[in-house]
């Protein structure tokens, strides 16, 4: 019984992760699309160096919480971002990194998410891809600008414009804690910020 | 004489490339990397004239150019000329000048005077750098290295040849690779069959012994 349950651990988690971020993608939706007003129209931006971001003033979200969707269709992802990049957080959905950015703000936020699940063909991705994150903050679309992988112990260089990184494990296939990451580059190519005022309303 | 009119060629060689590199046109940089006015202003000869936007501030002296000229400050996608940079560090801003002719709307490629650019940021450093980027799309470390005070970076710049970045060393993302983004399916995997077969064959020896 005990050898069944341990043979069977890492595909109950699996399934674990699969049921969670049906019900996870369920609230987002309902969180970024029917609770609040369409986004207002992007005010005019001055600079042309990147799009408007989201305002740093922006609150931090509290561990755990739904904090936005990632859409990916080339990859056929649409799932639910938790805050959070803990254990707890990545058995069910795709976590924001605390220590990063949020999606949208100047800098570069990542977003993790397991190899064996979300981020399994991640490194199909290729420039010039474009997807969308949506948070409370608005609609945001990203372009891929490239790949690195990086071992544990190196950097991940920070950026002056609204970036956002994908990061998984790899190789994509191991079976098994690796001490390598895969980050998908992708730069902000397109902002709709909601105003405001419906931020303020909610 | 022999010698006297291989330097004569010579000269007249390098007078020919000078003659041309000055009279040439001003690439388009809208075209080359930089789509977007940043801010524009009509400069007026004899009278000096300051642009400002965003953290930048430029300094047109009065004795610049000789007509009236359109001054266009644009701007690229930082992105993109990240792409470019050398891996340790970050492109804090960009830009190009597109100076018309009023009279005769012909690019300006090389003014009278230099203009001062002066950016002002909270990670300009010591260690920031001033680069050209030329019309290929490279990127060049200036050769006049810029003037650093606290956290603003100036440079004279004499034309619109080319366009500029500003970049400082790259500053990490705290944390990037602590996310364990993988499943450790393997060892549990192995070990549950272990531990199945191991029970197997405590199983299979126990009912052999008691038969």
């Amino acid at each position: 019984m005990l050898g069944t349950a341990v043979f069977l651990y890492p595909f109950l988690t699996i399934g674990y992760s699969n049921y969670m971020s049906d019900t996870l993608r369920e609230q987002a939706t309902a969180m970024v699309e029917n609770k609040q007003a369409p986004p207002t129209e992007t005010k005019p931006f001055s600079r042309g160096l990147y799009p408007e971001p989201v305002p740093s003033s922006v609150e931090k979200p509290t561990k755990g919480k739904v904090i936005g969707m990632l859409e990916i269709p080339s990859l056929q992802i649409k799932e639910a971002i938790l805050e959070g990049t803990d254990e707890p957080e990545l058995a069910k959905a795709p976590g924001h990194l605390p220590d990063s950015v949020l999606p949208g703000q100047l800098g570069k936020s990542i977003i993790a998410a397991h190899n064996a699940t979300t981020f399994r063909h991640i490194d199909r991705l290729q420039p010039g891809d474009t997807f969308t994150v949506r948070t409370e903050q608005g609609i945001f679309t990203f372009k891929v600008t490239g790949q690195r992988i990086l071992h544990v112990k190196d950097e991940l260089p920070d950026t002056a414009y609204p970036a956002l990184s994908l990061e998984t494990c790899y190789p994509l296939d191991a079976l098994y804690l690796t001490d390598q990451r895969l980050f998908v580059e992708t730069a902000l190519v397109k902002s709709e910020l909601k105003s405001e005022k419906v931020r303020k309303e909610r | 004489m022999k010698r006297v009119s291989i330097l004569s060629l010579i000269a007249a060689f390098v007078m020919t490339m000078f003659a041309s590199f000055a009279s040439a046109a001003a690439p388009d940089f809208q075209k080359l990397g930089f789509p977007n006015v940043a801010v524009e202003k009509e400069i007026v000869p004899g009278q000096a004239a300051s642009i400002t936007y965003g953290s930048v501030r430029i300094d047109v002296p009065a004795d610049a150019f000789t007509a009236p000229v359109k001054f266009q400050v644009i701007e690229g996608a930082n992105a993109d000329f990240q792409a470019k940079a050398p891996a340790n560090e970050t492109v804090l801003m960009n830009f190009a000048f597109k100076v018309t002719d009023k009279a005769t709307n012909e690019l300006v490629a090389k003014f009278n005077k230099p203009v001062m650019f002066f950016y002002t940021d909270a990670k300009i450093t010591a260690n920031s750098k001033y680069y050209d980027t030329t019309v290929d799309g490279q990127m060049v470390v200036n050769k006049v290295p810029a003037k650093i005070e606290g956290t603003t970076l100036s440079h004279p710049i004499a034309g619109a040849g080319v366009g500029w970045a500003v970049t400082s060393p790259a500053a990490p993302v705290k944390n990037a690779t602590s996310p364990v983004a993988g499943i450790s399916a393997a060892p549990w995997v192995a070990g549950g069959s272990v531990m199945i077969i191991g029970a197997a064959a405590v199983w299979f020896a126990a009912r052999r012994r008691t038969a």
